[in-house]
């Protein structure tokens, strides 16, 4: 290995070779919740479907997610998150789509152009070496990762001992070891709340949780069952300065915030503590999107796709936390059941049909937010049909409504209502809408959420 | 003889995700235990209201926890109580499932521990566990 | 217990890995005696891998002599050791006519320092080699020698080397005392003894390549006072980009290079720069600094994404006081003591010229350096799944089934790369020196996903329990033991 340029050693490595292919209709990488619902919705369109995952089982993140929650939409019960997987990977297991455990990908390219669709390969390694699958279409679905320590910038020192949560989770509910004795968490997200009482059940005592913001950022029944019910305190406006400790965590400095979320100087206390859990975000994991070419929203940190989940890679669709982050494992779902048949229909139809629709119409509208609304999905409209539009807001308020603009003009208001900040909103966009806007001539339509000032 | 103690309380109901915010006035006896739960309001349902009556007297969670494997695939079982138990049940549950060992393969669903502390419920499996 | 060697090196950092390597080439018998348990631990850590070219330091100074020549030497040493470097050329950027001026000084002591091809460019040129450099750059000291490395690595590759040709590598060895006894120092007995707790180590001929406790260790032999200050420097690593940046400096200050933005030998973009003087033994971030380093970098590079922080660290860099440069040399108090101190920046680009120089030092001072027939420079690298060639990655598969088992999603690491980190010699023996490895935990979920993992592997390989694995170094546990059904 000598003086060399990157670049030509990252062309090279880019280079196809002779590796064993399989091809498909559609593949799935990523099977989790997101990967499953998508893969299932695939088959039942009459697909050959392949789903890719990293771990040893199906089920993702919620293997480690044991706590109730989930499925009270989809299921209408109660269930924890593995039972929620476990009912996917039931009926997964149940056909034939192929599964490819323990296997990571590596790339996704753009193989042989037919007539009609663009063949995509999926590169992947597992321990039995390396392999290519090729479909027409393509579901992302790697879901998200945490957002770390370096990101949020906590100064001081770096001992041994701070984990994201998701991680002391991992050592908890998976692996079974005991990641500390004392411990503080960052961030009242739903993770770092269900967290606190994980830790509190297994002996792990919890001095407190901290929030940067002046309000609780996970559901209420969760700051009701995880903190209240065993008297663990939740300090608000409150934020984490300094880490002490030189080889293990010794105990955290933290102090109280401004209204500009700046540490105000004299309210520093040391709390001491051997671990640090953090609960500040999760960022969806679009390092393979990106390298095969799809555009992200900067936004939410996912693609950005049409009303069936495509993205700006024709054959490439996105579904779940990786397109951008959700509260519930259920609306996961749904969308991904969207994003499966639409792919199904892509590589079945070899997307000609979509194309012709497009065309026919000639509808291209990008929607972008406005208000208080952070973002809004999908980015792209190119079919006049009832679309849902999600959207979240940046902060809770106790009225506010949903206006559609084009071109400063109120094509539809919603109702005004509370919006939570835990909670991924949806508003239908009807298909008589979209038309008034394209009759408008406009190439954008805007979802405002606008707080209501109270009388 | 002292006389019971009036008092008003905010919580939210977790019975479905609309998580409303219940205002109770309760009236306790001179040693803290409630003695009627007199007004609910704030609720949306006639849930809330069966939901304040049970906080205020014995609130009842489902718990969840792990087990430990033997000889499976996997180190730890995910487990959960099959109905809710008594919150005031769940520290003397778990020292109880600390000590357990389940005997790997496991189906969702399948019984761990019978009638968990004489509640009448199941400690049930959350997910299959293969063989090692 | 004691054992005795010709030469004992205090420190396995950079200068003392490098050292090392330079001598293992002779008939002698050498221990590197380090601290902590892992190599480049202290002052090698906290610098950004950049091999600067050798234009800042004053000419005539031993800095500038052995930054040009270590600059030259890296092709060398990187050809032979395995490692990563890459030979990128850098710009100094100018905003004014004011700092075309300085560019200018610049270019005027580069050239007195030996460093080759400098030249003054203008706009055009500048956004040709450097498309994302700012626009409000209206000129800079082109650099075509400049490079940068990763400085792990490259005390890794020096010190397997070493090991590799006999070397002695001694870990967890803190130096408590010194005793020097009476003689000549070509005498031929070994008269200097370090008291460690890992046992004592003889030797004839002492070298201190201590880092921030040079000053420490030559104050135990009874030798140069030397008075330190802990310099601190900062480093932010910001995520992988599609085209590693050209290393960016703003024109220095007299006490510093300024805010500097390069990319790495990984893809990463990493902003550095020398912070104020702390207490010695400080390696705490201060948002002030990592704020600093964002808006600096920004000044140079204004579409850096500051958003996407992967680390942000700090470290000591020795600095003498009252002088800027490097101490090389036998100690004019105590004969057969070769000290290596101050190396603060750039002792990266320094080290094979400071390794080179401590040679010539020893020979001068009548150390026989005889070679050995069997002195292999080669190292062979370890194999770098992710950057290995399709084909390449079937064959590592199909050797072992655990090059095909994915640990780090981030930086592609399978497990049979981090088992081959823990079982090299010296392998790693903790997950930092894991990462430091083979970047397992290097990435932008900073071992997250992969953490647990990691540790069963090295409690696996070492044959320990899980809570005795360690992140870095004694002390620094990671989880207590376990939660449940130990009966």
């Amino acid at each position: 290995m000598a003086t060399f340029d990157m670049r030509n050693e990252r062309a090279e490595a880019g280079a196809t070779e002779a590796v064993q292919t399989q091809a498909f209709d559609v593949v799935v990488i990523g099977g989790g919740p997101a990967g499953m619902a998508a893969a299932l919705a695939a088959h039942k369109a009459g697909a050959r479907v392949a789903i890719v995952e990293r771990e040893q089982h199906l089920g993702g993140i919620l293997r480690q997610c044991i706590h109730p929650g989930f499925g009270l939409s989809h299921f209408k019960q109660e269930l924890t998150g593995p039972e929620y997987a476990q009912r996917f990977i039931d009926q997964v297991r149940a056909t034939d789509i192929a599964l490819f455990l323990d296997s990571m990908v590596l790339g996704i390219d753009s193989g042989e152009s037919t007539e009609d669709a663009i063949l995509r390969t999926v590169t992947l390694m597992n321990p039995s070496g390396m392999l290519q699958l090729t479909g027409r279409a393509v579901v992302l679905a790697m879901g998200c990762r945490e957002r770390t320590r370096s990101e949020i910038k906590i100064p001081g020192n770096r001992p041994a001992g701070v984990f994201t949560a998701g991680l002391a989770q991992r050592y908890i509910n998976i692996e079974n070891l005991k990641p500390g004795s004392r411990a503080v968490i960052l961030g009242s997200g739903d993770i770092g709340l269900i967290m606190a009482r994980r830790c509190t059940l297994e002996g792990i005592s919890v001095e407190g949780v901290y929030e940067l913001m002046p309000y609780a950022n996970g559901l209420r029944r969760n700051v009701k069952n995880c903190l209240d019910d065993f008297g663990i305190p939740l300090h608000l406006s409150t934020t984490v300065t300094r880490v002490i400790g030189h080889d293990r965590v010794e105990a955290v400095e933290v102090s109280q915030v401004d209204e500009h979320l700046a540490p105000i100087p004299g309210t520093e206390r040391v709390v001491p503590c051997d671990t640090l859990l953090l609960s500040v975000g999760l960022i969806p994991e679009n390092e393979l999107s990106v390298a095969a070419g799809v555009e992200l929203d900067p936004r939410t940190r996912g693609a950005v796709v049409d009303q069936s989940l495509q993205t700006g890679v024709p054959g490439i669709f996105a579904c779940g936390n990786v397109l951008h982050v959700h509260d519930l494992a259920d609306n996961v779902t749904t969308e991904s059941e969207r994003a499966g048949a639409a792919a199904a229909a892509w590589a079945l139809g070899c997307g000609a049909g979509a194309d012709a629709s497009a065309a026919g119409t000639g509808c291209q509208l990008t929607v972008s937010p406005a208000g208080i609304a952070g973002y809004a999905l999908p980015g792209r409209i190119t079919a006049v049909g009832l679309t849902k539009l999600n959207f979240r807001v940046r902060r809770p308020v106790d009225a506010a409504r949903v206006r559609i603009l084009a071109n400063g003009e109120e094509l539809l208001a919603g109702k005004v209502r509370p919006f939570k900040l835990s909670v991924m909103e949806s508003f239908p966009l009807p298909a008589k809408v979209i038309q008034r806007a394209l009759d408008l001539g406009v190439s954008e339509i805007v979802l405002s959420v606008d707080p209501i000032e109270e009388a | 003889m002292s006389t019971n103690a009036i008092e008003m309380l905010q919580f939210n109901c977790t019975t479905c995700p609309s998580e409303c915010l219940l205002t109770v006035e309760v009236e306790r006896s001179p040693d803290g235990a409630v003695v009627e739960v007199r007004s609910v309001t704030g609720n949306s349902c006639p849930r809330g209201n069966k939901f304040a009556h049970q906080e205020l007297t014995c609130p009842m969670r489902v718990l969840t926890t792990t087990v430990v494997v033997s000889g499976g695939d996997e180190a730890l079982l995910p487990v959960r109580t099959a109905e809710a138990i008594p919150l005031a049940l769940h520290a003397q549950a778990m020292s109880l499932i600390r000590g357990l060992v389940v005997d790997a393969p496991i189906r969702m669903s399948d019984v761990v521990l019978p009638n968990l502390l004489d509640t009448g419920t199941d400690l049930i499996a959350s997910m299959d566990i293969g063989p090692a | 217990m004691t054992k005795t060697f010709d030469i004992a090196i205090v420190g396995a950092g950079i200068t003392g890995c490098a050292i090392a390597r330079q001598l293992a080439r002779y008939d002698l018998s050498i221990c590197v005696v380090e601290a902590a348990n892992d190599i480049a631990l202290g002052a090698s850590k906290a610098n950004g891998g950049l091999v600067h070219a050798g234009y800042d330091p004053a000419p005539g100074t031993v800095k500038a002599q052995v930054n040009a020549r270590g600059c030259e030497l890296y092709g060398t040493w990187a050809q032979e050791l395995g490692f990563l470097f890459c030979r990128t050329g850098s710009m100094v950027l100018g905003f004014s006519d004011e700092d075309r001026a300085h560019l200018e000084k610049l270019r005027q002591n580069g050239l007195a320092n030996g460093v080759p091809e400098l030249a003054i460019i203008g706009p055009d040129r500048i956004h040709e080699l450097e498309p994302r450099a700012s626009a409000d750059a209206t000129c800079a000291l082109w650099c075509p020698s400049t490079g940068y490395v990763d400085p792990f690595e490259v005390a890794i590759a020096a010190l397997e080397n070493a090991v590799a040709n006999g070397v002695t590598f001694m870990r967890s060895a803190p130096v408590e005392a010194i005793e020097v006894a009476g003689g000549e120092a070509t005498d031929g007995a070994a008269r200097f003894t370090l008291v460690t707790p890992a046992g004592d180590v003889r030797c004839r001929y002492l070298i201190n390549a201590a880092g921030n406790g040079a000053a420490d260790i030559s104050h135990m032999a009874g030798a140069e006072e030397f008075q330190m200050v802990w310099r601190q420097g900062n480093i932010v690593v910001l995520d992988k980009e599609p085209r590693a940046l050209m290393p960016l400096y703003p024109v220095p200050t007299p006490v510093s290079k300024g805010v500097i933005v390069t990319g790495t030998v990984h893809g990463n973009t990493v902003i550095t720069a020398a912070a104020a003087v702390r207490e010695p033994g400080d390696t705490q971030t201060y948002v002030s600094d990592v704020n600093a380093l964002l808006t600096g970098a920004r000044k140079l590079v204004p579409d850096l994404d500051t958003r996407r922080v992967v680390r942000a660290f700090a470290g000591g860099r020795p600095v003498i006081k009252g002088t800027n440069d490097f101490f090389i040399g036998q100690s004019a108090v105590v004969p057969g003591l070769f000290q290596a101190a101050g190396i603060q920046s750039p002792g990266v680009a320094s080290a094979p010229a400071i390794a080179e120089r401590m040679e010539h030092v020893m020979r001068e001072a009548g150390v026989a350096l005889r070679e050995r027939a069997d002195w292999d420079p080669i190292r062979r690298a370890p194999d770098d799944f992710d950057r290995a060639p399709l084909a390449r990655k079937e064959e590592l598969i199909e050797s072992d089934p655990a090059w095909g088992q994915i640990v780090c999603r981030c930086e592609t690491v399978p497990e049979a790369e981090i088992v081959a980190a823990i079982r090299r010699r010296p392998g790693a023996v903790s997950v930092e020196g894991v990462k430091r490895r083979c970047r397992a935990g290097m990435g932008r979920c900073q071992s997250g996903f992969c953490q647990s993992r990691v540790v069963a592997i090295l409690a696996r390989e070492l044959g320990c329990d899980p809570s005795e694995v360690l992140l870095e170094d004694t002390g620094s546990w990671l989880v207590e033991g376990p939660l449940k059904g130990v009966r």
